[in-house]
């Protein structure tokens, strides 16, 4: 009984929140150009990302270059290291990947 | 807009069509911002994490199967998207932290001024964690289940289960 009153008092304070809200619906126009500003920005931050993926990759690239001529102990450390560092960021963007919505 | 109707436009959308999508999404616009509000009550946070999502709807439209209603997908994307807001403004709390109790007022204001009444409830509400206020609305408002919750926010069952536990807990306190 004291559980149904609070939900019921819960429920109404949310019901009269909602009724406090008024909202701008905006035009198919202007939601078109939101789209195709998100859109632009999304490819813009995708460019970076790929931008910092090669930079990233050539300075590794470059230090397991130098690894494997000077210094072979340090390359097989670093293989030892990466491996497991690489299942573990896998997993993790999968995960942030399938965050999306499973519905 | 019919079930059959909104079918449809989904189709439309999944095959490129940009105009069927905005059309889709202008449908639920009001629904979703109304959801977003209780959760937020920030207008300026509320229209931030509305573009988002629409974004990654617009994105993940292609993993729409249907298997639930348009609208309770697009709420698990807005759901999600101001989950991983609270984080990172939780990292930059000191900085965001006067701004956030600034647009919260400003609504105070808004609501006050049309001669409504401010509920002490919404105010404890507020000052849930987002974890905790997210289900606890969809659970008290919106009436889904907790599992629905959990696969709407991708926690375990348990996990929705305590989180509402502990913000009822926190306003029961609050009203007592």
């Amino acid at each position: 009984m004291k559980e149904d009153r609070f939900t019921d008092r819960l429920k109404e304070g949310l019901q009269e929140l909602d009724e406090q809200i008024e909202v701008e619906k905006p035009s198919e126009q202007a939601l078109m150009l939101m789209l195709k500003q998100a859109k632009a920005k999304e490819k813009k931050r995708f460019k970076q990302e790929v931008l910092a993926y090669i930079i990233v990759s050539l300075t590794i690239m470059t230090l397991f270059a130098a690894a494997i001529t000077h210094l072979p102990i340090i390359f097989i450390l670093l293989q030892v290291v990466s491996v497991p560092l690489c299942v573990v960021v896998g997993i993790k963007e999968y995960q942030h990947i399938k965050g999306g919505s499973s519905l | 807009m019919e079930q059959t109707e909104e079918t449809l436009w989904i189709k439309r959308a999944k095959q490129g069509d940009d105009a069927a999508f905005t059309a889709l999404y202008r449908h639920h616009y009001s629904f979703l911002y109304r959801y977003l509000m209780k959760l937020t009550l920030q207008q300026e946070l509320t229209e931030e994490i509305m573009q988002e999502t629409m974004l990654k709807a617009y994105m993940k439209l292609s993993s729409f199967r249907g298997d639930s209603l348009f609208s309770t997908w697009l709420m698990s994307i807005a759901s999600r998207q101001f989950l991983d807001h609270q984080k990172k403004r939780k990292r930059e709390q000191t900085r965001e932290g006067k701004a956030n109790q600034e647009a919260i007022r400003r609504f105070k204001w808004d609501v006050q001024q049309k001669g409504h009444t401010w509920h002490d409830m919404w105010d404890a509400l507020n000052e849930l964690k987002a974890q905790e206020r997210a289900p606890i609305l969809l659970h008290y408002y919106y009436g889904f289940t907790y599992p629905e919750i959990a696969s709407m926010l991708g926690v375990r069952e348990g996990t929705v289960k305590s989180r509402v536990h502990h913000g009822i807990k926190k306003i029961r306190k609050e009203w007592d």
